[in-house]
This record gives structure tokens, C-alpha cells and sequence, in this order.
């Protein structure tokens, strides 16, 4: 069988896309056997990831090749494609939405070789109806299964007439005591909730009056605004749904108190929507959903309860702040391990070395170190307070050794090869010009 | 609260490796060393295939796979509720909750030619050989062993790596020893309860895989 090796390189990896910007880059393959592709299909795509089972979708696809790819040699295939507009980049607990550009070489009687390579997108407005999008649908489908839906449910009706009554009683029963009791005693509610399209970061405003029919005690009236991540996995009786709270805020309008019959009960109250609010999302098994519950807490009686569903967007902040986040955590990071580095470099003494080591302890840096092998000569006095190894260790891209001390709690570094995480900074040889640092986990 | 800085870069990971799957990649990523084995079992018309076990145990993973590997043939669900599907005519057919597909399919199905796949809760070996079909059981569940569910994991870690060149976490035997104990075999729940794990390492930056 032949290999045919996918690569993407994008242009400009780390840069945050705004919804509907190109993203540029080549797909390089390479096959060790002649192979006849039937068609090399790059695409712009979005998938969620988590709990819930997979929605995506794709934003712009193209095929720029079809034909024969010889063994041994790279073939390169530059693209510039749309990336999608909505959903924005977002990583949660159980909802994560990632945005890739993907190319498969379709061959026959083969399984398909891809390649992926992901980047970050973000959005400054939601999509003005937030409806589930659907997987693909035939025209008139919809209309179709409304028929067949139609006459199963005129079919099942047919023999299952007598249910009727009770689904009847059940409704009433929900009404009685959802509604109809609390408005005994509170007399008929009025909610108001503007805007319920907010932007993260912007306030929402409500009111919640009433003028009791009858002299009552209330233990309290609140609100809770939440916001959730609701995924759905499995189908038919696998069916499961999982939910995450973002944000759980309860907010108490009045104590216990007695109202008297007649006298008019009006709450003002603002919610202040967090400026880094997860925006709305409804897609087919992947929602984030915002809502803001309002209660009347009756003691020894049924509460009354109303829910008001918010569709939060984006902030007009958070699609430059999220790009800034992204592009400048690294640039940060990077400018402030050079400024620590110069630092130790230019510490000519131990007590000023001490110094600056102390003032950095607790700070943590992301490297990449090719791993060569155990140390057992040591340019560092550090005596680690837990049991480990060192091993030697060098960073290519700031031309430096760094020997990097390994808890035995952590997972050992393979030698010979490349190892990427955080460490912290224990010390600093100028004699041999090592860095010392420890593995964090 | 929102964040489009990816928490699984620290793992060299694109993803949760545990979490929900498409059935293209659940079918890709199954570990069935017996495919070939089966497949030459299915070129007999008179041949059946069950895998029988509980719910998490693989069975719909195994048929997937089969599928995957059989073109031409026909794929069909039977949920718990709502209308069943007509059986399809074409052959191989895989039929995935065999158990609901009501008598009279059930009965076109076993007076009807095969090679037939079935997946199911329910041992039908000895009326499908009443019928004259060649029978071969799958107890998905006994086919777990430590080995193939360590395999099972760490193939889907792989699936989630980020980059080729720096090294992934990996589920030791051992650990996976741990695991089928305590969830009785069923690797869905584990699956579940690895995905938790997971995203409490990432929450709380601590060490993963946690103790189990």
C-alpha cells in the first residue's frame, strides 16, 4: 500500500483569525510509492470536541490536485481559504470548539491520508439567529418528515385516544401548581429583562412587579443569571445529556418580609454580564446557554418561578482582547525569560544572583529542550527537595544548555528527544553558561 | 471564562483525548486484531457474527469497524424508540441493536441469506443455527484484557497528539488493569470517567493521569 504523507504549513500559525478572514498556508506531500490521487481536498473547518457528540462544519473547500504524485518528492499545494464566521474558537469543560484547515488525498482503495492544523478564530458578532444549525439536509425533508410525523401522530392518536385526558390532567396539574396557586397569593407578575441580546461585558436591566391579591409572607425574591455548558451524547436510549455551569450568581432582591394585599412590590436590579462571558451558542448537541431565573420564595407554598432565556455575544472587546491574549502571551513570555535571562547573565556576584533567582521563583516558563541524555555533572548547587533526576538538556531556539532537574513524581523525558513544558528557573552557571531549571507539573 | 487559548497544548494534545467521537473515527481507531480473521468468515453466505455484551462494552465500535472494512455492505441502527427501519436487502448486513428490531424483521433477517453482523444484548446463537446458519460469538466484554484496553486508550491519545515530535501521556497496563476492575470491563465508562480526570488535571494544572 502506498504512504502518502500530508503536511500543513500555515502562514502566520499563532495569529488569531477574526470570522471570515483568509487563512493562508501549503500542504505538502510527500509519497514513497507513485500514487494516483482522485482529488486533494484542502478545507476550512469547525468541529466541537468534549462531551457532546461532534457538530461541525465546513467553511470553504477546494481541490487543487487530481492526478499522479511520484515516490520521493515534495509536492507543494499553496491555499488561501475563508475561515468560518461562526462559532468563535472556544475551549470549556465539556464544550470546545476548534477551527482547522484540513487536507485528505483521496485514493483509492486506500484509507484516505489527512492532515490537520488548527487555529484560533474569534467573533465579534453572533449570528442574528441563533437556531440549531442542522447536518445535511435534503430539500424538503423538513416538510416530508412533518408529513410522516403527521400521520404517525394521527395513527397513534388513533389507538391511543384515551391518553388524551390524562396528558390533559397531567397539564392542568403543571398549571395548578406552577402558576395558578403563587398567582393566588402574588397576584399577576410582571417581568421585564432589555436587552436579551447582550454583548459580554454590558449590563441587562430588569424589573419584577406585582401587587399582592392578599396580605402574604415571602421568605424572598431573587434572581439567578447562569450560564452553561450543555452538551448532549449518544442517540435514542444512549441519549445523555451533560452539563457544566460557566457562572452561577444568585442575587436576592428582598428578604423574608410580609407584603400587604394590595400595595404595589416593584424590584429594579442589573446584571452586570462578565465582560469574558463564553457567547451563546446553539449548535445540533452543543449549546452555551445564558439565562436568568427570577423567584418568588412563598414559604409553605408553591414558589412562583419564570425563566428568561439571554443569547450573550461576543464583546466588542473580546474578539481583539482574545487575539491580543493569544499573540501577546506569547511575546510576553518570550520577552520576559530574555529580560530573566540578561539578569542571571549579567549577575557577577552570588548575592545578586540569589536575588534574582528569588524574585523569579515563582515563575513559571514554557520551553522546548532537546532532551541528550542524564546528567551526572552538575553546573548547579541546587539541592532539589524531592527525589528525581537531571538530565542534560538545550534549547535551540535561544542557543542555550539548560539542565533540567525531573521530579521522580513526573513522567522522565525521553533522550533523544524533544521535550515541551514549564519550568521554573533555579539557577545560572556563567562559567559554563547553563541554565539550571526545574520541571514543573 | 471564554478562552480560544487551547488548556490540552500543555498535554502536546489537540483535544480531550476521551471524549465523544464521530463513528468514522470510533471505527477507525477500534483495536480489532481479529478483523481479518472475521472477514474471511464473512465470504460464507451462511455465516453469522454476533457480538454480544452490555452497553460500553464495544460491540457498536466492533460492527463499525467491520463496516469500515466492508464496502458494499449495508449498516443498520435500531433505536429504542420511534419507527424501525426496514431491514436492507444488500449483503453483508450489520445490524446494530439486533435486539429491537421487532419479530418480523427478525424473522426476514434469520430466512434470509447472510453473511449477517449482528451486535446485541442478547444471545441469538442457537436460533440463527436453527436455521442453518454457522454461528461465531463475540463476547466483547471477555475479549477486554488489560493489554488490549491500554492499546484502546493510548490509540486514542494518539489520535489527539498535536505534535509528532514531542511526546503524548500514556496509559501504563497497569493503570488499565485498575480501570477494567473498577468499571466491570465497560470502556465507555471508563471513557467517561478518564474525560473528568482529564479536565480536572487541566483545571487544577496537576499531574495526569491522576492516581486511579
Amino acid at each position: 500500500m502506498a504512504a502518502c504523507n500530508l503536511k500543513i504549513e500555515l502562514d502566520e500559525p499563532r495569529k488569531v483569525r477574526m470570522g471570515g478572514d483568509e487563512v493562508t498556508g501549503t500542504v505538502v506531500v510527500r509519497c514513497d510509492k507513485e500514487t494516483n490521487c482522485k482529488g486533494l481536498v484542502i478545507s476550512t473547518r469547525w468541529t466541537t470536541h468534549g462531551r457532546g457528540n461532534i457538530d461541525s462544519g465546513t467553511a470553504e473547500e477546494v481541490t487543487p490536485f487530481q492526478g499522479s504524485w511520484q515516490a520521493g518528492q515534495d509536492y507543494k499545494y499553496p491555499f488561501a481559504l475563508k475561515c468560518a464566521t461562526w462559532p468563535p474558537t472556544y475551549f470549556g469543560t465539556y464544550l470546545n470548539v476548534s477551527h482547522v484547515v484540513e487536507a485528505r488525498a483521496k485514493i483509492a482503495w486506500a484509507i484516505d491520508p489527512k492532515a490537520t492544523a488548527e487555529f484560533p478564530v474569534v467573533a465579534t458578532a453572533s449570528p442574528a439567529n441563533l437556531t440549531p444549525q442542522r447536518k445535511v439536509q435534503q430539500g424538503g425533508l423538513g416538510i416530508f418528515a412533518l408529513v410522516i410525523f403527521a400521520i404517525v401522530a394521527l395513527i397513534f392518536l388513533a389507538f391511543f385516544w384515551w391518553l388524551i385526558p390524562i396528558a390533559l390532567i397531567g397539564i392542568a396539574v403543571y398549571w395548578f401548581f406552577k402558576s395558578f396557586l403563587p398567582k393566588q397569593l402574588t397576584g399577576s407578575i410582571k417581568t421585564e429583562l432589555e436587552p436579551r441580546r447582550v454583548r459580554a461585558g454590558e449590563p441587562v436591566r430588569g424589573n419584577l412587579s406585582f401587587t399582592p391579591q392578599r396580605n402574604v409572607s415571602i421568605n424572598s425574591v431573587n434572581f439567578t443569571f447562569s450560564g452553561i455548558e450543555n452538551c448532549v451524547s449518544g442517540s435514542g436510549s444512549n441519549r445523555k445529556s451533560h452539563k457544566n455551569d460557566l457562572l452561577k450568581q444568585v442575587v436576592e432582591l428582598t428578604g423574608p418580609q410580609r407584603l400587604t394585599s394590595g400595595q404595589r412590590q416593584s424590584f429594579d436590579f442589573e446584571i452586570q454580564v462578565p465582560p469574558n462571558a463564553a457567547p451563546s451558542m446553539k449548535l445540533t448537541d452543543n449549546q452555551i446557554q445564558w439565562s436568568v431565573l427570577l423567584r418568588i420564595d412563598i414559604p409553605r407554598w408553591p414558589d412562583w418561578t419564570e425563566t428568561i432565556e439571554l443569547i450573550v455575544e461576543p464583546g466588542e472587546s473580546t474578539g481583539e482582547a482574545n487575539r491580543l491574549e493569544v499573540e501577546q502571551a506569547m511575546t510576553a513570555e518570550d520577552e520576559w525569560f530574555e529580560q530573566v535571562l540578561q539578569q542571571l547573565q549579567e549577575s557577577d556576584d552570588t548575592e545578586r544572583m540569589q536575588l534574582v533567582l528569588e524574585a523569579i521563583r515563582e515563575h513559571e516558563f514554557t520551553v522546548t529542550l532537546d532532551v541528550a541524555g542524564e546528567a551526572f555533572e552538575l553546573a548547579s548547587n541546587y539541592a532539589p527537595e524531592v527525589p528525581g533526576k537531571w538530565f542534560e538538556t538545550y534549547d535551540k531556539r535561544r542557543d542555550m544548555c539548560v539542565e533540567l532537574f525531573v521530579p521522580s513524581t513526573a513522567p522522565e523525558p525521553q533522550i533523544d528527544s524533544v521535550w515541551r513544558g514549564r519550568i521554573g528557573i533555579v539557577g545560572y552557571s556563567s562559567d559554563d553558561e547553563v541554565l539550571s531549571a526545574r520541571m514543573l507539573v | 471564562m471564554s478562552t480560544i487559548q487551547s488548556p490540552y497544548e500543555r498535554f502536546n494534545l489537540v483535544r480531550n483525548p476521551f471524549g465523544e467521537l464521530t463513528r468514522a473515527e470510533r471505527a477507525e481507531l477500534a483495536v480489532v486484531d481479529e478483523l481479518d480473521e472475521w472477514l474471511n468468515l464473512l465470504q460464507d453466505k451462511r455465516v453469522a457474527l454476533q457480538f454480544v455484551g452490555d452497553c460500553g462494552f464495544g460491540k457498536s465500535t466492533h460492527l463499525a469497524a467491520l463496516e469500515r472494512r466492508l464496502p458494499g455492505a449495508a449498516f443498520i441502527y435500531y433505536p429504542e424508540t420511534g419507527p424501525r427501519p426496514a431491514l436492507p436487502r444488500a449483503r453483508p448486513v450489520l445490524v446494530d441493536e439486533a435486539d429491537r428490531m421487532g419479530w418480523r424483521s427478525h424473522l426476514r433477517l434469520l430466512c434470509s441469506e447472510g453473511p449477517i453482523v449482528i451486535g446485541t444484548h442478547v444471545d441469538y446463537s442457537w436460533r440463527l443455527r436453527s436455521v442453518g446458519f454457522r454461528v461465531t460469538t463475540v463476547d466483547v466484554a471477555k475479549r477486554m484484557t488489560p493489554e488490549l484496553a491500554a492499546r484502546v486508550l493510548n490509540l486514542r491519545i494518539e489520535a489527539s497528539r498535536l505534535d509528532a515530535r514531542l511526546p503524548v501521556p500514556t496509559i501504563e497496563i497497569e493503570c488499565a488493569a485498575q480501570l477494567l476492575l473498577r468499571f466491570d470491563s465497560n470502556l465507555r465508562g471508563i471513557e467517561h470517567f478518564l474525560y473528568e480526570r482529564f479536565q480536572l488535571s487541566i483545571s487544577e494544572r496537576t499531574l495526569w493521569p491522576l492516581a486511579i
